[in-house]
């Protein structure tokens, strides 16, 4: 699960893209996500992002089930082409699951999510270009010897980066050069305000949403490493809400082809994770 | 056209350290020396997973400047990150200001003109490169050494309109800056030491222009008199460049110190293109109301309004106030001998702090905070009444700052109280007259210049017998008196 930005601090962790790095649980059942995470979160002087207010409790309510809940099922992201049949039939399955609990489910349009993926892959590859800016072989870590300081960090950073590191720190400085700042880094900020705003529209009518986690079935260990685009695909789902610095959560619903997983997630509000841990403890109870 | 017609159009950008007890973004000590790289710690060594965290009294210390320099304070101020490579730059970018800085839109009075400021920022400080070998040239070096003591240091940048016209306006701009920047306690200002660093924009245009002529940025000027030449020699090379008809083109230069002269940096390797972006690391910052309260109720006076207020109540001259208030803890002292004063005037005191004191200090190295304001009172005191005359004063408070002594205890010790008791006087005289009787007679009947001559010869008689210590100032109307 990932929690609200700013709910776990940063203050030790590896940067990569500050303003949406955030550090959550992967837990083999619900409850113990959220036993990690009530262990974890918390306010940190050391993070000035941190979240200052007390966080709402989650283990308390986390059996209080669905019963009245609203659910939406974002349209923008399981009934469009690209998402696999099986992947859709996971979330509706899910969805007949939390109505069968006692929620009420309905569709709903959350039309900017659409445009997520770009501005996540303009917003990342920046602030992750200049997060590993910091690996030059000067102070720790790698040093690849050379004639001056300038050759000396280039045969550092050829030799100690992988080539998908490479990409985004390109992408990352090219996003942000004189004279594009506005077309790439700049437009994507501002996507980014338009997509929390849809978002909030959303959880006027809804207390939590529902959406597949991937648009495809589990692809085996190394599939797509030759093709970096088809991968980036795979994170269509999860970018709006990370974008939004929103809660989210993935639970195992079913499998698909050869028997790999799908997994559905749960969308709540920014410190909405009591309800959000209550719809996916709701899902985990009905698959067994 | 010739010299006279051109004028020299200059804007600085000023960069001060302040004197915050920590750094701008962890808890290190903000302090100058100290071996190297151990005033250090994760954060401003940039270490993966360290995270900044804003000094609040640096916020406090730029809302200071602000209201001394009549700046505006936006609600809401934001750090970016500047990119670029350098080895002593920790993090491979600073953490600084760029579109939306804490302060806009202020000025300061210079000698009657008012000078513009376009905007001061935050920004953190790098640290320290120190190339080995090679006789000190940085492209002969064997190898370089990096000090990150000073990184993450606060400074403000100030940034100057377009509005100087001259080397010496200038120079007068930035020690009527530092005197602001020391009276408001945010710098102690020193130069010598990289508290206070200058990049100089520097154009000409035909006098009576309204236009910007292309400007170059003179990188790191370190001491008034490089400003000085430095914008000096550039305006001459710009005008002889037009005059010759060459274009100027936009770069930076550096000032050559050795040989008087700037010269052009190297402009691929300095053609930066700092992808400026928001700090995703720390959030906007808002000073509150209470903050900015706070600040303009316990900001101290500033120089300009103390000169004046000196000038009025003590009669001294502007540039006496002038050298007061621009060295640091000197007008404080001042101040606090001539409250002290049991007898003389403001002026005398002033005039001792400017001659004996200051050079006093200027061959120490002292800050007058560790000197004694009351001896001075007293030394021009002990004149006033008479006891001593200014001659020996002066070694009474040479010995006196040396070593600490009360002037009247040195007085006493060596014997120089003065006799000025007229009628003790009046015995000595009339006794020398007495033995000297044909003297005398000479005086009487002789020309002026005889007269001169044996006066001369008394006065000398006189101050034998009192063995240096009678008042010259008796003395003379009491010879009067008796030679009639």
């Amino acid at each position: 699960m990932k929690p609200t930005y700013g709910a776990v601090s940063r203050y030790g962790l590896v940067a990569f893209a500050s303003s949406l790095d955030q550090i959550g649980p992967f837990a083999a059942d619900v409850h113990d996500a959220a036993l990690a995470l009530e262990a974890i979160r918390g306010h940190d002087p050391c993070d000035s992002t941190s979240i200052a207010s007390p966080l709402p409790p989650v283990l308390d309510t986390l059996d209080d089930g669905v019963s009245g809940l609203r659910v939406g099922v974002v349209e923008e992201l399981t009934d469009v082409e690209g998402v696999q049949p099986e992947v859709r039939a996971a979330v509706d399955g899910a969805a007949g699951a939390l109505e069968d609990a006692g929620a009420k489910v309905e569709r709903v349009s959350v039309p900017t999510v659409v445009h997520g993926l770009p501005a996540y892959y303009l917003i990342a590859p920046a602030e992750a270009s200049s997060n590993l800016a910091r690996y030059d072989g000067v102070r720790y870590g790698l040093r690849v010897d050379a004639d001056d300081v300038a050759a000396m960090n280039a045969a550092t950073r050829d030799a100690g980066f992988g080539p998908e590191v490479k990409r985004r720190i390109m992408l990352g400085t090219y996003a942000l050069s004189a004279g594009y700042y506005d077309a790439y880094y700049g437009q994507a900020q501002r996507v980014r305000t338009l997509i929390i705003r849809d978002f909030e529209r959303a959880y006027e009518r809804f207390d939590v949403l529902l959406a597949p986690t991937s648009p495809t079935v589990a692809f085996p260990l190394g599939a797509k490493t030759a093709d970096p685009l088809a991968m980036y695909l795979s994170d269509v789902c999860t970018i709006p809400t990370n974008l939004a610095g929103h809660p989210a959560i993935s639970v195992p619903f079913g499998t698909g082809e050869g028997g790999l997983p799908v997994g559905v997630q749960v969308l709540a509000p920014a410190l909405g994770e009591p309800v959000m841990f209550r719809a996916a403890r709701a899902l985990e109870v009905a698959r067994r | 056209m010739t010299a006279q017609d051109w004028e020299t159009v200059v804007g600085l950008e000023v960069h001060v350290e302040l004197s915050t007890a920590s750094k701008l973004f962890c808890g290190c000590a903000n302090e100058f020396g100290g071996e190297p790289n151990t005033n250090v710690c994760p954060v401003c060594l940039g270490l993966p997973g360290s995270l900044p965290v804003l000094n609040e009294r640096a916020v406090e210390y730029a809302l200071r400047v602000a209201e001394a320099l009549h700046l505006e304070v936006p609600p809401v101020s934001v750090f970016a990150r500047k990119n670029y490579f350098y080895p002593d730059m920790p993090k491979n970018y600073q953490t600084s200001q760029y579109d939306m800085p804490i302060t806009v839109h202020g000025w300061l009075d210079v000698d009657g003109a008012r000078i513009g400021i376009t905007r001061a920022h935050l920004e953190e400080d790098t640290g320290k490169t120190l190339h080995v070998g090679g006789g000190g040239r940085i492209h002969d070096a064997d190898h370089a050494l990096v000090d990150y003591n000073r990184a993450g240091v606060p400074l403000l940048e100030i940034v100057s309109e377009p509005d100087i016209r001259s080397a010496e306006q200038a120079k007068r701009y930035v020690e009527e800056l530092r005197a602001t920047l020391l009276a408001i306690q945010v710098s102690d200002v020193k130069m010598e030491e990289g508290s206070l660093r200058i990049d100089a924009n520097v154009s000409v245009r035909p006098a009576g222009s309204d236009g910007l002529g292309t400007r170059c940025e003179i990188k790191n000027l370190n001491s008034l008199r490089s400003l000085v030449k430095a914008i000096e020699h550039e305006a001459r090379r710009q005008v002889t460049a037009i005059e010759f008809g060459d274009a100027i083109v936009q770069e930076t230069r550096h000032w050559d110190e050795q040989r008087g002269r700037t010269v052009a940096g190297r402009s691929k390797e300095e053609a930066h293109d700092y992808r400026y972006f928001p700090e995703p690391d720390l959030v906007p910052v808002a000073p509150t109301p209470d903050m900015r309260e706070h600040v303009r109720r316990t900001l101290p006076e500033l120089p300009a309004a103390r000169r004046r207020r000196l000038v009025e109540a003590w009669g001294i001259r502007d540039d006496d106030a002038r050298v007061l208030v621009a060295t640091p803890g000197l007008a404080d002292y001042a101040e606090k001998a001539v409250a002290a004063l049991a007898g003389g005037t403001p002026r005398e005191v002033v005039n001792w702090v400017r001659q004996e004191v200051l050079a006093y200090l200027n061959e120490t190295g002292l800050s007058p905070s560790v000197l004694a304001p009351e001896m001075l009172a007293e030394l021009v005191g002990l004149v006033a009444a008479g006891t001593i005359s200014r001659n020996q004063a002066k070694d009474v408070l040479d010995e006196s700052l040396r070593e600490e002594r009360w002037p009247r205890d040195i007085v006493e010790a060596r014997g120089l109280a003065q006799v000025s008791d007229a009628g003790e006087l009046a015995a000595v005289v009339a006794s020398v007259l007495d033995e000297h009787r044909g003297v005398v007679e000479e005086y009487r009947g002789g020309d002026d210049k005889a007269r001169k001559k044996k006066r001369g010869f008394l006065m000398g008689e006189l101050m034998k017998r009192l063995q240096g210590k009678g008042n010259p100032q008796v003395l003379n109307r009491l010879l009067d008196e008796q030679l009639g």
